[in-house]
């Protein structure tokens, strides 16, 4: 099949139109509704400010581990000094007389229809939250986290598929990060195919400790797919391999594009972290060789050619990636 | 070693409890581990431990802590080897300036190819000639990178703003296998150790700051330079037969491949605004450019993107987007790429259990000064090939579908569906699929000799995705996972299936006994009816040969399980095991191996295990043991590759905080 040669698609400009009107109309839309992104705990009817020592007093655990967490030295109009509980829960005087009925503790961001409200408030919670709560989670903690690491949280695959801040994180834990898990086995709880690949033969040393998670993913939004840490995946990788970045004189144009092309950077069965094994990952886009290369090698090689070129092609190609120096023949065929 | 320790350390957090913080003056933490390691190692230390040192000596690892209230340290790291270690320090003075220092080294242990594969060796007169037979390669790799972050006051409307700046060096020292093609260009295979001692440094400097509440600003200026220290082999004695000298073309020394030195400037711009209504946009900007200083090739890239998303009602969230890439090259014969697309998502609220988003994104991706077809030249006037070149483009039009469902107690869910179909397809849907790319070969055969041009591929693909966690019972959970990518084409007949169903189980039936366990079946197969022209070239050495059927099929399947019980107060037992196998082959029309090569079933089994049991003597005191066992058989032929066997036994001594 012959590839388009058309640069550009004549729709194009129709269809960007069609699609700023759309998304003009929608922020008109919300700029006139309530804004409901960064709205922070209600407040609880009827209550009022108790202070930290009243939690502690039923709570010493999680005072004691909240104390040791970075939450518990920062000061700000949100986190205010002797009030900290309750700048996320609430205001707890109701909570305190009724002795903490677990029946009046209502979701961070549940419905608040009247007839959703299935009792009374008296403080809220963070467990077990609603699709939509979970979103309105994450803008409470970006009121204050607003910095560039989390740009692009709103565009990100973790929000788009439903995760907030407190999935991973638990503000009451005294952890780096306040990680619920270690890094890599937290992103395992939910990526567990993505652990099964990193034990295969072939693979980045993540379980040995030298490669973590977030050394190539922000789980905090990325600019591209896959959350990559990078404006592009080609950089990401070549922030560390930096020995293929070239330019080369004679480049292998899949090398400049992305190097997952051909790599599974989590870990692959052939060796290299290469997706199939090499020769049938080349023979994916190369015919390789076909038909004699000369009637002297076609009668000397025809028995062990097939040995030969359905072997590794870099055995031979060994500058896959590119390189300098031109073959023996003149040109570039990545031999040397 | 102690020095070393010391440096070593990461962020953790470091004070007294929350009622202490005011008064607190002086607060230490630490959790120190100290012991002997021993190791047996039977065959291949790449096979069985790549990146481990195995060797018996002192080992060190843990934490520490220090906070004065205004000065806060924290240092963690681990020392197994003079080659392993790894680590941090960090220090923060009241929380407006912020000092790291991370340093590592590791071990990675390379193959060495013995090349035996290669059918014509033995052939008199056409060999392979390995200089260095039997040699282990490997590389450590240091890295040091200090960085430096100072939080500035507010000035007038612009507040959080943020200097950071970070170095970052590594270097790669050790000897690898390189490998080079003398003569004929197919036949004679050479051979050689090269070192390696590369410095690789980047400086980063950042800015970063929020205009009105609203607005944030950030730009960052990287330049990154590789610096190579060594020396490639040069082959020294080269062939050159005085009766085929003319076909030969052999001319003096040549070197194996080199790698040049080269440098690396990006300028990268970003921006955010947070309006009212949940109206979130963002800008980003990039510009790049790379350069070989050797050579004096270079390429320019230049990035823009752009999106929106707002919140119409407390139900209802729609995103827009929009990304432009352009590389231009001045390397002769390179491809210069011209990359933009747009999408819309928008997720829905239906009822308090149910959310529904569903998008569609646009995408064109233009390749110019393409090799399009390679023709016989006139071989007379010294040219082999007349090259035509020009641009490919494809368009992309992806659809997904996602439902995401919730219940308090029990239920947590998702189910997605995605579709991208192509036009003019290139060899980009290759980064859909996990194991193998469901890229294919050019229907042959309007080109001669080798073809260096990339092949169509699929025209579509599906895919399909569930996840699904839960709590069965109080004590019990399970999170079942399944995922599918299926991708054809009627264009190229050839189709692609790229399965993986797991799940994760835990149980927790009491405070004292854990257990949780996962396992993975991974599978992947293509078939395809497309012309193989090496595989085609076995069966029929004048012509091109359809084959019936070419296939592909690579598996795995990997099985995890831990443990951990406190039979009694102060000692703790825990137990984890892994089993995993992983195997591809590739058939063609029912042939043989030997008529496929000797590669084309390839497959390991690897076998882990460890046990630890510690016991606390007092609350700052206890000791322990770890032992670990692993093991690496070849599939298919069940060869024990290589077994390795460690222990550890330690004192640890922790101190979790003071008044």
């Amino acid at each position: 099949m012959q590839p388009s040669l058309e640069r550009t698609d004549p729709d194009r400009f129709r269809r960007l139109l069609a699609l700023g009107t759309l998304l003009t109309i929608s922020a008109c839309a919300g700029v006139m509704s309530e804004d409901s992104r960064f709205a922070g705990p209600a407040s609880i009817p009827g209550a009022s400010r108790v202070g930290d020592v009243a939690c502690e007093s039923c709570h010493p655990a999680e005072s004691a581990a909240f104390g040791q967490t970075a939450h518990a030295r920062v000061s700000s109009n949100r986190l205010v000094d002797g009030e900290r509980c309750e700048s996320c829960h609430g205001e707890g005087s109701r909570h305190v007389q009724l002795q903490g009925r677990r029946d009046q503790i209502r979701r961070f961001g549940a419905s608040t229809e009247p007839a959703a409200i299935e009792a009374p408030i008296a403080i809220v919670g963070y467990r077990d939250l609603e699709p939509f709560a979970r979103s309105r989670a994450s803008g409470f903690c970006l009121d204050c986290h607003s910095g560039a690491a989390l740009f692009e949280w709103p565009a990100s695959g973790h929000e788009r598929a439903g995760l907030s801040c407190v999935d991973c994180h638990d503000p009451m834990r005294p952890a780096t990060k306040l990680l619920r898990a270690p890094v890599t086995e937290l992103c395992a709880s939910c990526h567990s195919e993505i652990r099964a690949k990193l034990q295969l033969p072939s693979h980045h040393p993540v379980e040995e400790g030298r490669v973590r998670c977030v050394d190539c993913h922000d789980p905090h939004g990325s600019s591209i797919a896959a959350l990559v840490r990078a404006p592009s995946s080609l950089e990401l990788c070549l922030g560390c391999h930096s020995e293929k970045a070239g330019p080369f004189l004679f480049e292998h144009p899949p090398v400049t594009e992305s190097c997952a092309l051909c790599h599974e950077p989590h870990g692959t069965v052939s060796d290299f972290l290469t997706r199939e094994p090499d020769p049938f990952l080349c023979l994916g886009c190369h015919a390789g060789h076909q038909g004699p290369l000369s009637p002297l090698t076609d009668v000397l090689l025809n028995a062990s050619k097939r040995a030969t070129f359905l072997s590794r092609c870099t055995a031979c190609h060994s500058s896959i990636h590119g390189t300098d120096l031109a073959s023996p023949s003149g040109h570039g065929r990545f031999t040397r | 070693m102690i020095a070393l320790f010391t440096l070593l350390a990461h962020t953790t957090t470091l004070t007294s409890s929350m009622s202490e913080s005011a008064t607190a003056a002086f607060d230490l933490r630490f959790d120190l581990s100290v012991g002997y390691s021993l190791a047996t190692l039977e065959g291949s230390e790449t096979l069985v431990g790549e990146h481990e040192p195995f060797s018996s000596r002192p080992r060190l690892e843990g934490t520490l802590g220090l906070e004065t209230g205004w000065l806060r340290i924290a240092a963690d790291g681990r020392l197994s080897d003079e080659r392993v270690y790894a680590g941090s320090v960090g220090a923060e003075l009241g929380r407006v300036a912020r000092v790291d220092l991370e340093a590592s080294r590791s071990l990675h242990r390379l193959d060495h190819d013995p090349l035996g594969y290669l059918g014509f060796a033995g052939v008199a007169g056409l060999d392979v000639l390995d200089r260095d037979p039997g040699r282990a390669y490997s590389v450590e790799r240091g890295r040091l990178g200090p960085s430096l972050r100072v939080d500035l006051p507010a000035v007038g409307p612009v507040s959080d703003l943020r200097l950071s700046a970070r170095y970052h060096s590594e270097t790669r020292e050790g000897h690898e296998q390189a490998r080079t093609i003398t003569h004929c260009g197919s036949c004679h295979v050479e051979a050689a150790t090269r070192p390696i001692d590369q410095l690789t440094q980047e400086l980063t400097i950042g800015l970063e700051g929020r205009v009105s509440g609203r607005l944030g600003l950030a730009a960052e200026l990287s330049a990154r330079a590789l610096d190579e220290r060594g020396r490639a082999p040069e082959l020294l004695e080269a062939f050159e037969p005085p009766l085929l000298a003319n076909l030969i073309s052999v001319r003096g020394r040549l070197p194996f491949g080199v790698t040049n030195d080269n440098q690396r400037t990006r300028v990268l711009t970003r921006a955010s605004y947070r309006g009212p209504a949940g109206v979130d946009a963002g800008l980003t900007y990039q510009w790049a450019r790379a350069q070989s200083s050797e050579s004096g090739l270079a390429a320019t890239s230049q990035l823009f993107g752009a999106r929106l998303s707002v919140r119409p009602s407390a139900t209802l969230q729609a995103k827009a987007h929009y990304r432009l890439e352009d590389t231009r090259s001045v390397v002769p014969a390179a491809v210069d790429r011209f990359n933009h697309g747009a999408g819309l998502d928008a997720d829905l609220g239906l009822g308090r259990f149910l959310r529904l988003s569903g998008g569609y994104a646009f995408q064109r991706l233009t390749r110019d000064n393409v090799l399009l077809f390679r023709r016989s030249g006139d071989t007379a006037a010294g040219q082999l090939f007349i090259d035509e070149r020009g641009r490919q483009s494809e368009a992309r039009n992806e659809m997904r579908l996602n439902a995401s469902v919730w219940h308090p107690a029990h239920l947590r869910g998702r189910i997605g569906y995605r579709l991208v179909l192509l036009d003019g397809p290139l060899s980009t849907l290759a980064r859909q699929t996990s194991f193998a790319p469901s890229s294919g070969s050019r229907p042959h055969p309007d080109t001669l000799g080798i073809l260096p041009s990339l092949s169509s591929v699929p025209s579509h693909l599906h895919e399909l995705s569930l996840d699904v966690g839960g709590t069965v019972a109080r004590e019990l959970a399970v999170h079942p996972r399944y995922l599918l990518r299926a991708s054809g084409g009627s264009t190229s007949e050839r189709d692609g299936v790229d399965q993986a169903l797991g799940g994760v189980v835990t149980w927790t039936p009491t405070s004292w006994l854990g257990a949780a366990g996962s396992c993975q079946f991974l599978r992947n197969r293509i078939r395809t009816r497309l012309y193989y022209g090496q595989v085609g070239g076995l069966t029929s050495s004048d012509g091109f040969v359809d084959v019936d059927e070419v296939s592909y099929l690579g598996f795995a399947h990997a099985g995890m399980i831990s443990a951990w019980i406190l039979p009694i107060d102060r000692l703790t037992l825990r137990g984890e095991a892994s089993w995993v196998r992983g195997a591809s082959e590739f058939t063609s029309s029912g042939q043989s191996e030997p008529d496929v090569g000797a590669l084309s079933a390839i497959g390991a089994d690897l076998r882990r295990a460890q046990l630890s049991i510690e016991g606390r003597a007092t609350a700052n005191l206890a000791i322990g043991a770890v032992g670990n066992f692993s093991q690496v058989l070849d599939l298919p032929t069940r060869r024990r590759d290589g077994r390795a066997v460690s222990f550890w036994v330690y004192l640890r001594l922790l101190e979790v905080g003071s008044p």
